[in-house]
């Protein structure tokens, strides 16, 4: 087990009484690529102002490489930031951005030349050095920002929404780049967003969060195929949750009545018949077939509501019979015949055993 | 659309007639007084002559211009040291309108009748010596008015609000992430200031300085009411002429060569500011 690079130890932050982080712990690795997800507000970047010491916690400890960091001003801390407006310095040149951080540490002239161009080349601006920054296009400013913190080799690279500036082609090509960057120079990198695809594309580790609370940390697989509850499951791409209750607990399985069917679960510990259960599962694992074509067993039984085109897949919309409705995405297949439903078209949903995810009721 | 633009036209017209009327003609008299000789009676003599401005530059009033020059300048360093702190505590203020208020009520009352209040202050009866006798800090009454620090406090005071005003505009707008942008990148407090906040508000700075310096310069009642016989500057000297020594053309030929050295200072402004605008208009989204 090697030391974290950063690690909170049950730290909290309020503003005006309201916590934006509460009594929080967690680690960083070093080198590792973490993401802080959650929706507006949830308090990322709370966190990321706490590392970089723009904020100072109200109790609670902070550990950068396992020194006490609380009360270090961020001049001291061995971290650079990538904010989320960029602040580029407007009245400097392209070059000189990129070299502040070198000069307050009295970098000698030769070896700053260097490292500034050295740097400016890895994100693709050796041309633009003397541009002045209003001159640059959106992509162009955010890689200064970038180039400006990386070209100090900090410990620890923060990222708060890089990419929220960017339109949807842009930012898949700055995503691959930065994966590019993290790979090359092996700094630790903790990146903030509030976009799950960016956050499973990009990310060693996800922490995903809520209300100053981290919901759950994870490996982007795991995040996505075995939420621990139910605002992760929903919060990460489209999920079915269908309601259940335990029947029958034995050696390892359950059996339960899920939207009023009986079936065969996976079991989970700490469950017992009687409990209510939320029962997950992703428009991609469901199997629809034909009612008229005979069924898989186990299956839900409802009817086609809409059929929607989307290219390399077709999404379906099945209302239930007790009125819920089913997202359910099938691919194309070149073997099987084209994938064609009637309008209230009786279907029935199935699903390879073991794929689908049980949580308790929440309530 | 056609009633319009004849209300346009008569709006311009009205404008344009106000400013050559009221603005060009007058400026125009003094550029052509200041060419003409002295007449006792009329004022002027219908006659070409260059000495006024031969007299310009004569050592005794250039000693004028100097001091003038160098009140000025320190006028302005003062209520630019006093004014950005001052601006910055406003800009980030959870008052700042009441504080903006406290900064534009003075000007409600006319600055000559502040400038008097400025003398009950400062005479050798006045509140400040009566205060300073009453605690035993000095044995006799200080002599504070008819000093050239008593000058420079009074064009300080009625200056100030011409300087803060700019500043703070300029640091308002100012992104507070750039200075955390410059201790993210390792620069201290002072670095910051000196390396990002001061270069991104310079307009401000600038702007504000023209604003203190120019008027500086011309206004003459506050070195005659706190200066004293012996505080001549550039304002009074040209008061004095139209007024008391009743030598017009050498008058104009001041005022002229003050107006065109006020010119040359707001070009240099304007130049400044095309180098600098076009970058501060660009701050990134």
């Amino acid at each position: 087990m090697t030391e974290p690079v950063v690690s909170f130890n049950r730290v909290t932050k309020r503003f005006k009484d309201l916590p934006a982080i509460d009594a929080l712990s967690f680690d960083v690795r070093p080198g590792e690529f973490l993401t802080l997800l959650g929706p507006s507000g949830c308090g990322k970047t709370t966190i990321l102002r706490l590392i970089a010491g723009l904020e100072a916690p109200d109790s609670g400890e902070i550990r950068i490489d396992g020194r006490r960091v609380d009360n270090m001003p961020p001049n001291r801390r061995d971290v650079n930031t990538v904010f989320q407006s960029y602040a580029l310095f407007p009245h400097m040149s392209v070059f000189q951005n990129v070299a502040f951080g070198l000069k307050m540490k009295r970098v000698p002239p030769d070896a700053l030349d260097q490292r500034v161009r050295a740097t400016l080349q890895m994100v693709q601006l050796e041309g633009l050095a003397e541009r002045r920054i209003h001159q640059l296009s959106g992509g162009q400013q955010q890689r200064v920002a970038v180039a400006r913190a990386i070209v100090n080799r900090p410990r620890v690279l923060l990222l708060d929404e890089p990419f929220s500036a960017l339109d949807a082609r842009l930012r898949k090509q700055m995503q691959l780049e930065m994966k590019r960057l993290h790979r090359r120079l092996g700094i630790t990198f903790i990146f903030v967003t509030h976009d799950q695809n960016e956050a499973i594309s990009m990310s060693d580790r996800i922490a995903v969060m809520d209300h100053g609370r981290i919901e759950q940390v994870g490996t982007p697989q795991q995040i996505y195929e075995e939420p621990e509850n139910l605002f992760v499951a929903r919060f990460v791409g489209e999920i079915n949750v269908f309601d259940g209750e335990v029947l029958q607990v034995a050696d390892g399985a359950l059996e339960g009545r899920v939207e009023g069917v009986v079936l065969k679960l996976p079991g989970r510990r700490g469950l017992k018949p009687g409990d209510r259960v939320k029962v997950l599962l992703r428009p991609e694992d469901l199997v629809v077939t034909k009612e008229a074509e005979g069924c898989d067993q186990p299956h839900l039984k409802g009817r086609v509501e809409e059929l929607i085109y989307k290219g390399t897949t077709v999404d379906l919309i099945i209302r239930l019979g007790d009125g819920k409705p089913v997202f359910a995405t099938e691919f194309f297949n070149e073997d099987a015949a084209s994938i064609s439903y009637q309008p209230d078209e009786p279907v029935c949903i199935s699903w390879v055993h073991g794929w689908e995810v049980i949580l308790p009721d929440e309530g | 659309m056609k009633d319009r633009s004849l209300f346009k036209t008569a709006v311009i017209a009205l404008v344009s007639l106000w400013i050559v009327a009221l603005v060009c003609l007058p400026n125009l008299l003094v550029v052509a007084a200041s060419f003409l000789e002295r007449d006792e009676f009329r004022f002027v003599r219908p006659a070409l002559t260059l000495d006024n401005y031969r007299q310009v530059f004569d050592p005794v009033f250039f000693a004028i211009f100097m001091r003038s020059f160098g009140f000025a300048a320190a006028t302005t360093a003062l209520a630019l040291a006093a004014g950005y702190p001052f601006a910055t505590l406003l800009a980030r203020s959870r008052f700042r309108r009441t504080l903006l208020v406290l900064v534009v009520i003075p000007f409600w009352t006319s600055s000559l009748v502040r400038t008097y209040a400025l003398i009950g202050l400062l005479k050798a009866k006045g509140i400040v010596n009566s205060l300073l006798l009453a605690t035993g800090l000095v044995r006799e009454p200080l002599s504070l008015l008819y000093t050239d620090g008593a000058v420079l406090l009074g064009l300080v005071y009625t200056l100030l609000p011409f300087m803060i005003l700019p500043l703070y505009a300029a640091i308002e707008k100012l992104d507070p992430q750039l200075s955390e942008a410059g201790y993210d990148l390792g620069a201290s407090r002072w670095q910051v200031l000196w390396h990002v906040t001061l270069p991104v508000t310079l307009p401000g700075i600038v702007a504000g300085s023209i604003l203190v310096f120019l008027p500086a310069l011309g206004i003459f009642y506050v070195p005659d009411l706190l200066g004293g016989a012996k505080s001549m500057l550039l304002g009074n000297l040209i008061k004095n002429q139209f007024l008391t020594a009743r030598h017009w053309p050498f008058g104009s030929a001041v005022s002229v060569f003050l107006t065109l050295l006020m010119g040359l200072l707001l070009w240099g402004y304007y130049a400044s500011l095309k180098r600098f605008n076009p970058d501060l208009a660009g701050t990134p989204r």
